[in-house]
């Protein structure tokens, strides 16, 4: 991790795991695609149990990723990792996107299923909240001219809506809720059959796998931007210098 | 017969796949205008 600190190390390692990363996220998401369109219809839900497949890693993906922004934050604050604050930055647009994919596949699961889109029941009304934390999150950035200032606001942000998440993951147990509870990750193990366990997990790693190719991506391009920044305030700063004193440079 | 509900299950693939096509290519232009832009420092006299 120290030696991951030095920018000019991050990009170079980055830039030789990306093709790799980005290959197997492609084989693994044919494979699992052509699982999910193999996979019998369930006794209940019938063709809509293939929403799952890309509702369930999205909605894992939601919180694995706002678990990576609070490690950041910490970064950022605690141990001053002067990468810390570019990989939360770079992390929260992805948060927000696998989080709306997480809503929007869930609603267009419930209507056929529940019989409507939406419900303020515990485990959707967190994911909601998580929801807004990102967008948030985002603003805030956004909103702070001082970047250095901005990193810190965002990561003391992102610390409070860590509360979030034992929310989302034990809403289901806490209250009474029309989301199921957890079928995968039990005390028992799996609850699930394996033929529709296999393509969740492929999934799963498919998207996960996505989620990591795109922050390499985005903590590349936050450098760069800085490096940009920088090297267009020296250019500024010798137009400056340069020019006769008091004369427009 | 029980209907299939289909049309939901495009309508799910179809809002994932453009999300992450439209997180792809956000970081993909992002990523090309910024090389471009340090390029054009680095040529500079």
């Amino acid at each position: 991790m120290l030696k991951l600190a030095n920018p000019t190390v991050f990009l170079r390692l980055s830039a030789r795991l990306l093709p790799w990363l980005t290959g197997l996220t492609i084989a693994l998401f044919a494979i699992g695609f052509w699982l999910v369109a193999n996979v019998p219809p369930d006794y209940q839900q019938g063709e809509t149990v293939r929403i799952m497949f890309i509702h369930v890693p999205a909605a894992w993906l939601a919180s694995f990723i706002y678990g990576v922004m609070t490690l950041a934050a910490l970064g950022t604050l605690v141990w001053r990792h002067p990468l810390a604050d570019a990989a939360q930055k770079a992390a929260a647009p992805l948060g927000a996107g696998f989080t709306f994919i997480a809503l929007a596949t869930g609603s267009l699961w419930g209507r056929p299923m529940w019989g409507t889109y939406w419900v303020w029941d515990a485990r959707l009304t967190s994911v909601l909240v998580l929801f807004l934390i990102y967008l948030g999150v985002l603003a805030l950035w956004r909103s702070l001219d001082d970047q250095s200032f901005a990193a810190r606001a965002c990561a003391i942000l992102t610390l409070v809506g860590a509360v979030d998440l034992p929310i989302i993951k034990f809403s289901v147990d806490w209250w009474n809720t029309l989301h199921q509870p957890a079928s995968v990750f039990t005390m028992e193990g799996p609850k699930m059959p394996p033929v529709y366990l296999w393509p969740l997990g492929i999934m799963a790693l498919a998207a996960t796998l996505l989620f990591l190719t795109l922050h390499l991506m985005a903590i590349r391009n936050e450098i760069f931007e800085r490096r940009l920044s920088r090297l267009t305030m020296e250019a500024a700063a010798a137009g400056d210098r340069l020019s006769p004193a008091g004369a427009p440079a | 017969m029980r209907p299939d509900h289909l049309d939901f299950v495009v309508a799910a693939y179809a809002v994932a796949i453009i999300t992450v096509a439209f997180m792809v290519t956000r970081t993909l232009r992002q990523s090309r205008r910024l090389r471009r832009a340090l390029e054009r420092f680095q040529d500079a006299p």
